[in-house]
């Protein structure tokens, strides 16, 4: 099995690399930098995930050197929390671009590479549960997940005759980077909110995961699962 | 890349896309196709998802037997208005203008 991640370099797109290569898959990964993960089965691009260009060309490589991809893991994103209105507009943009069109863009590249080698796909989004709880300071970030949502049961419907699942999944705050700049009572606010109230754990994410990419889940698609028992 | 090329090009993706379709109808049109061959819209041989295959097709076949790695999707690509999936000369001379594009 072949599992393409993104923004596999840190965080929970490395434990994700490191836990399917334990399991024997070939892990496939980028990010914009370089990687120090060293395995004889995980191979690194740069890329950035928002670049049309370089995104082709990745997904082209990886056709011609691996055959094909069964899963893809659109995991990388970025997070900025600032009030709407000191919100400069090239944060906007660098939300948008890294966590909306990046999904998109590897959604259609990969897809049309699955369709072609009639793999059986299986296709996972990151949402946030920033977008249900209209999180304050988030607007951007929980807009451009929500927006991921959103193309995630559009590409559901549209990617369904060709035997490829698209589903997301919506972590609670997790302890990355991502969250690192976040104040500690945002975070317990946050929290508080949750029916559990924890910080989310890679091994939930990877729970979900797991879920999706099933074989007996083959009648799921275009669902958001939410972590921390969040719902829209 | 020339006319020419680009022509067989389409044909020889649209034969290969028949690989499993029992539609007598279809095969024989797809074998009689020449330039003027209606693709889409009217009486034309795809469907939208057919398209949409061909497109993939395309830009596969074009990049192992040619190395022109492009994206064929462009708003004008889908629109119907000015969609160049007409027929198969202007979606050959659109693929040309694609290439050429791409080496700039």
């Amino acid at each position: 099995m072949r599992i393409l991640i993104t923004g596999s370099r840190k965080g929970i797109g490395r434990f994700l690399a490191e836990t399917f290569l334990e399991r024997g898959y070939k892990v496939l990964g980028c990010s914009r930098g370089d990687s120090d993960l060293d395995h004889e089965f995980y191979q690194h691009y740069k890329c950035d995930v928002s670049n049309e260009t370089e995104v082709i060309k990745m997904i082209r490589l990886i056709g011609k050197n691996h055959g094909g991809i069964d899963i893809l893991i659109n995991n990388a994103g970025i997070a900025s929390m600032n009030h709407i209105l000191s919100t400069p507009g090239n944060t906007i943009k660098k939300l948008m671009d890294t966590n909306f069109t990046g999904t998109v863009l590897f959604c259609r590249e990969v897809s049309k590479l699955m369709m072609r080698k009639k793999t059986k796909g299986r296709i996972i989004n990151f949402s946030t549960v920033a977008s249900p709880l209209n999180l304050e300071g988030e607007a951007i970030y929980a807009s451009s997940k929500a927006a991921v949502q959103k193309f995630t049961q559009v590409a559901a419907k549209e990617f369904a005759p060709l035997n490829i699942t698209v589903n997301c999944i919506g972590p609670t705050p997790i302890k990355t980077d991502l969250i690192k700049a976040v104040p500690k009572d945002k975070i317990d606010l946050l929290l508080n909110s949750q029916a559990i109230k924890r910080l989310g754990l890679k091994e939930d994410v990877l729970n979900v995961i797991d879920f999706f990419v099933s074989n007996k889940s083959d009648f799921i698609t275009g669902q958001t699962i939410y972590l921390g028992g969040i719902h829209d | 890349m020339k006319y020419k090329e680009a022509e067989i090009l389409i044909i020889e993706a649209l034969k290969e896309g028949l690989d499993s379709s029992s539609d007598k109808e279809l095969i024989t049109a797809i074998n009689k196709a020449n330039e003027n061959t209606r693709l889409f819209g009217g009486k034309g041989l795809l469907d939208s998802m057919g398209v949409v295959i061909l497109l993939s097709d395309l830009e596969d076949k074009l990049d192992d037997e040619f190395d022109i790695m492009i994206s064929l999707a462009s708003d004008s690509t889908m629109s119907k208005t000015r969609s160049p999936f007409r027929n198969i000369k202007s979606l050959a001379n659109y693929i040309v203008a694609s290439a050429e594009e791409a080496k700039e």
